[in-house]
């Protein structure tokens, strides 16, 4: 009788949490949605307010995203897109020091002169003074040149696209919770690749016979920078669209865009003339030249819609009609130099290739190295070193040896958390 | 994330290999096992509401009510199949033929058994699992066991889009991919498990 008792006590303890269980109302799943992406952002500002900014030297700080790369003497400067330009001290490539930080909101690129360095500032062209790069003087403001960023330019407001991540984050929800959450991202993911095809709208840099030349996506423009602290805009002419880079080899200018090479001749340089178009299929497409032949990446991605992935050798013996001359299948090429008879090739994250160029129509055998293990987006080959900018790195080789290249140094960018 | 999971795995690793080690120094002590078959079942489940579950816990008879171990098993959720890798707890006490048992799993659920791709991948999380119950004596040394319990457990499936030109990077979007989405779930269920423990 009490064992009997005992066991109905036990049961009614085991129905008491049964129940309990079964009342329990947190046996809800739930789930929260984070999506994360990138987008350009439209920021508007007033032309007064960016002139208020701060602008000039500050100490040094960490790169947390590199941009456009110029060798100058023995310093590095790596442009931080819209924040401004970091200056290294790579008198030893194997130990390079940063040594200074350049703030510049709203700057993409650079070009300097003869200790004068120019860079933009959304609407705005600067001019510093860097013949002591351990104390840089800005000497000149030149207002109002980039004149495709300004919506309003009666009241002074220009808009700017900001790379931007984004995130959303949909707080925890019980199932059952607004399903159409999920559409409306769906939506912004359109949107973001729509929008991001803006990007590309970057200037690009390039000093030849005292111009500096700009482009973005759509116009060349000429600064006279003979007087050198002190640039003058002269004009602006218009190239169409996709404008990418420019690239200056004597008295030629070589401009790639999304939709081909176009090549202006600056023996007279505040006329450029046109040369020629070389059209070709969308793509991206960063351009070196020598004096007979030019080597044109083209690469797929998702900005550069419809792309392949070659390597292109051109004839420009002739400028005014470029030809052709056979394309090489690569993986996912990006920036290029060109070092005497040495061309090296980024390939992204499947490194960087160097090849011999003396026969052009050879390249495919003539490929000296594949280095693997960097993640390589462009390079310059410098007067101490290969210069090579990952996304996470910048390194330099010694490529005395270019089959043979020698790792000298690696900056890490920022370290950032991977999933 | 992944290297605040990562971390987590070792300890409960290293406590798992510890605490076997030891065990098998203190050879003394009775091997028991815990094997149990049921359903995690929730009020409003995402997606289909319950989920079948098998869980099998290997410990020791530290004193006489207590077995301490290691439990492993597959949780069949539908966003996931999980991978539970926990430290586990088992009491009983009494002499009756029905005896109150309480147990307690406390680990990680790993998603070792889904595939994974450069554009999907799953986490697993934080998994905890309270249960109370009856044990039933049979003829043999086989005690019956029906557990009703509560299970928590954490879930992240992350979808993204590829952008291999996208190599200006950001702590919360790695290089190369355009976006990414992270779904993390909280699974909230009532464990309802039959079992045979010896």
């Amino acid at each position: 009788m009490k064992q009997r008792l005992l066991i109905s006590k036990n049961w009614s303890q085991v129905l008491t949490f049964f129940l309990l269980v079964l009342g329990y109302s947190s046996c809800n799943d739930q789930v929260e949605s984070t999506y994360t992406y990138h987008a350009m952002v439209p920021v508007s500002m007033e032309a007064s307010t960016l002139r208020s900014m701060p602008v000039g030297q500050m100490a040094p700080r960490e790169i947390s995203e590199t941009g456009k790369i110029y060798i100058f003497g023995d310093f590095l400067f790596v442009n931080e897109p819209h924040e401004g330009i970091h200056i290294i001290n790579n008198t030893n490539p194997s130990n390079p020091q940063n040594i200074s930080f350049i703030e510049v909101p709203g700057t993409v690129d650079l070009a300097i002169n003869d200790n004068i360095l120019y860079a933009d500032s959304y609407i705005d062209l600067l001019a510093f003074d860097i013949s002591n790069p351990y104390n840089v003087k800005m000497v000149k403001r030149v207002e109002d040149v980039f004149m495709n960023y300004y919506t309003n330019p009666e009241v002074g407001t220009f808009m700017y696209f900001k790379d931007s991540v984004m995130t959303s984050t949909e707080p925890r929800r019980n199932w059952g919770g607004p399903i159409f959450w999920l559409e409306t991202a769906a939506f912004s993911n359109a949107d973001a690749g729509g929008s991001y095809g803006q990007g590309g709208s970057m200037a690009r840099f390039t000093l030849s016979s005292g111009y500096l030349y700009t482009v973005d996506d759509y116009d060349l423009r000429l600064f006279d920078v003979s007087e050198k602290s002190s640039p003058e805009f002269v004009k602006q002419i218009n190239l169409g669209w996709g404008i990418e880079t420019i690239f200056p080899f004597k008295d030629k200018l070589f401009i790639g865009s999304n939709t081909g090479m176009h090549i202006y001749d600056v023996s007279t340089p505040s006329e450029p003339e046109m040369l020629s178009v070389y059209s070709h299929f969308t793509s991206c497409d960063p351009v070196v030249a020598n004096d007979d032949y030019a080597f044109v990446t083209l690469r797929s991605g998702t900005f550069c819609r419809q792309g392949m992935n070659v390597l292109e050798v051109l004839d420009i013996k002739d400028p005014s009609d470029p030809k052709l001359l056979k394309s090489y299948e690569m993986k996912n090429p990006h920036g290029l130099g060109l070092s005497g008879y040495n061309l090296f090739v980024c390939e992204g994250e499947y490194g960087l290739k160097s090849f011999k160029v003396q026969d052009v129509m050879n390249l495919d055998k003539n490929q000296m190295q594949h280095l693997e293990n960097i993640n390589a987006i462009d390079l310059i080959p410098g007067p101490k070193s290969l210069i090579v900018i990952g996304n996470d790195v910048i390194c330099q080789y010694d490529y005395s040896n270019p089959g043979q290249l020698k790792l000298l140094s690696c900056m890490q960018i920022e370290k950032q958390q991977l999933y | 994330m992944t290297l605040v999971f990562k971390t987590y795995s070792w300890i409960v690793l290293t406590l798992v290999i510890m605490f076997f080690k030891g065990s098998v120094q203190a050879q003394t002590l009775p091997f028991t096992n815990h094997t149990e078959i049921g359903i995690l079942q929730s009020n409003q489940g995402i997606g289909i509401a319950s989920a079948f579950t098998l869980q099998t816990f290997n410990g020791l008879k530290i004193n006489p009510w207590l077995n301490l171990g290691f439990t492993t098993g597959i949780d069949r959720y539908n966003i996931a199949n999980i991978l539970p890798l926990a430290l586990g707890a088992r009491a009983y006490w009494g002499n009756e033929k029905f005896l109150p048992l309480a147990s307690l799993d406390i680990g990680l659920g790993s998603t070792l058994l889904e595939k994974k791709t450069e554009t999907e991948w799953h986490e697993g999380g934080l998994l905890l699992n309270p249960t109370f119950g009856v044990l039933m004596k049979t003829k043999g040394k086989t005690k019956l066991s029906l557990t009703l319990g509560y299970k928590r457990q954490i879930l992240t499936e992350y979808s993204a889009v590829l952008d291999p030109q996208q190599t200006n990077f950001n702590n919360s979007l790695p290089s190369g991919y355009h976006s990414l989405r992270a779904e993390r779930y909280i699974f909230n269920r009532a464990s309802i498990r039959l079992g045979v423990f010896f």
